[in-house]
């Protein structure tokens, strides 16, 4: 009973300690989070996402915005993203179009297309997930869970720090 | 011929010091980086309301200074924030230099942007600044048109749409603008142009 019970804990702990391995492996700050999709089907893209954050909010507003890479061995269409609504009441992907004469505009895209095997950027002047009507500033240091709703992956959860800069 | 020696040693040492200097440069290190547009652009003599004092501010540098201008808004959540910040880390890779570098920030939302919440948005940025906000139409429209900015603020389907640029203007003691940052230009690109307009600013002065 004794031994079976030690067993069971070494075999947990060295789960633990490959589980921490593998976290502390990623090269970035920012550790790349890959999650199955909850669906298995076998023509589920693997969707993996690296470099994500969210800027710091500045003083006085409620808006804030959080950038990405997003990796899939197939074909996919991000069709748009959220967080809980004790961080924002709404969650959109936007995009920055520049318009004549260097004018800028955002504006909701319906899907952002993913294909295999090519990175794609969500970051400043381009695409990027928009968080409106903050219910707190997103501070330097902590961390948001955003849900990003693919056509065919489904919900990939991504853990997103908050900094001032890209990593 | 001791002296010879030295002389040689020392040229050698001059000679790889150019090569490091010229080979980490890559480009004239005097060159500007940002954009300088071939008509002649001043914004000497036109003023836009500053939320802090409430009093019309005329959109020169002081004496010695910069001034950095730029129209924006604080529900902006992707240009602004990238761009005040690359502003703000410009600053700190210039160090002492930065006191002599103000923003001025003219809102083109200014019925969002009250006096309440500009200047504090600002205050995350720098402690020099300006902010400003347009009492009419009229105001904005002369600050822009200085600068050939534009800007509207619409609303579509309930939502309220803002368009507009996201260029830095760099403004001298004359009101004559000297460099254009262009959305997207890094805070080293901006601190080595600074660096030299203040050097430029310095050596005008005496």
């Amino acid at each position: 009973m004794k031994t079976s019970i030690q067993r069971t804990a070494i075999a947990a702990l060295a789960v633990i300690s490959m589980t921490g391995l593998a976290a502390c492996g990623s090269d970035s700050g920012a550790a790349d989070t890959t999650i199955a999709a909850a669906d298995t089907t076998p023509a589920t893209p693997n969707i993996t996402v690296s470099g994500q954050w969210a800027r710091t909010s500045p003083m006085a507003t409620d808006m804030g915005a959080a950038y990405m890479t997003i990796n899939s061995d197939a074909d996919d269409e991000l069709l748009g993203a959220k967080v809980d609504m004790s961080i924002a009441m709404m969650t959109q992907v936007h995009e920055t179009v520049m318009g004549d004469g260097g004018a800028m505009k955002m504006q909701e895209v319906e899907k952002v297309d993913i294909t295999a095997g090519t990175p794609t950027e969500l970051k400043p002047g381009g695409y990027h997930v928009m968080l409106m009507q903050l219910k707190a500033p997103l501070e330097t240091g902590s961390t948001i869970s955003v849900t990003l709703t693919f056509a065919k992956a489904g919900d990939v959860v991504v853990e997103v720090p908050v900094q001032e800069e890209a990593p | 011929m001791s002296g010879m020696k030295i002389s040689v040693k020392c040229r050698a040492v001059i000679a790889s010091l150019v090569f490091i200097v010229s080979a980490c440069g890559g480009e004239s290190t005097s060159e500007l980086r940002g954009y300088q547009a071939p008509r002649e652009k001043t914004s000497a003599g036109i003023s836009v309301t500053d939320a802090v004092t409430n009093a019309p501010f005329e959109l020169k540098a002081a004496d010695g200074e910069l001034l950095v201008v730029y129209f924006g808004y604080t529900h902006c959540p992707d240009i602004c924030p990238t761009t005040l910040v690359a502003v703000k880390n410009a600053k700190k890779k210039i160090g002492a230099l930065a006191s002599n570098v103000d923003l001025a920030m003219i809102t083109v939302d200014p019925n969002r942007d009250t006096s309440e919440i500009l200047p504090k948005y600002l205050s995350s940025f720098t402690d020099k600044f300006h902010a400003l906000i347009p009492a009419n139409q009229e105001e904005l429209r002369t600050a822009e048109k200085a600068f050939d900015a534009t800007s509207s603020v619409t609303e579509v389907d309930g939502k309220i749409e803002v368009v507009h640029g996201g260029t830095c203007y760099i403004v001298d003691s004359t009101g004559k603008v000297v460099d254009e940052w262009p959305f997207g230009m890094d805070a080293e690109s901006m601190a080595h142009d600074l660096k030299i307009l203040l050097q430029q600013t310095r050596e005008a002065n005496t």
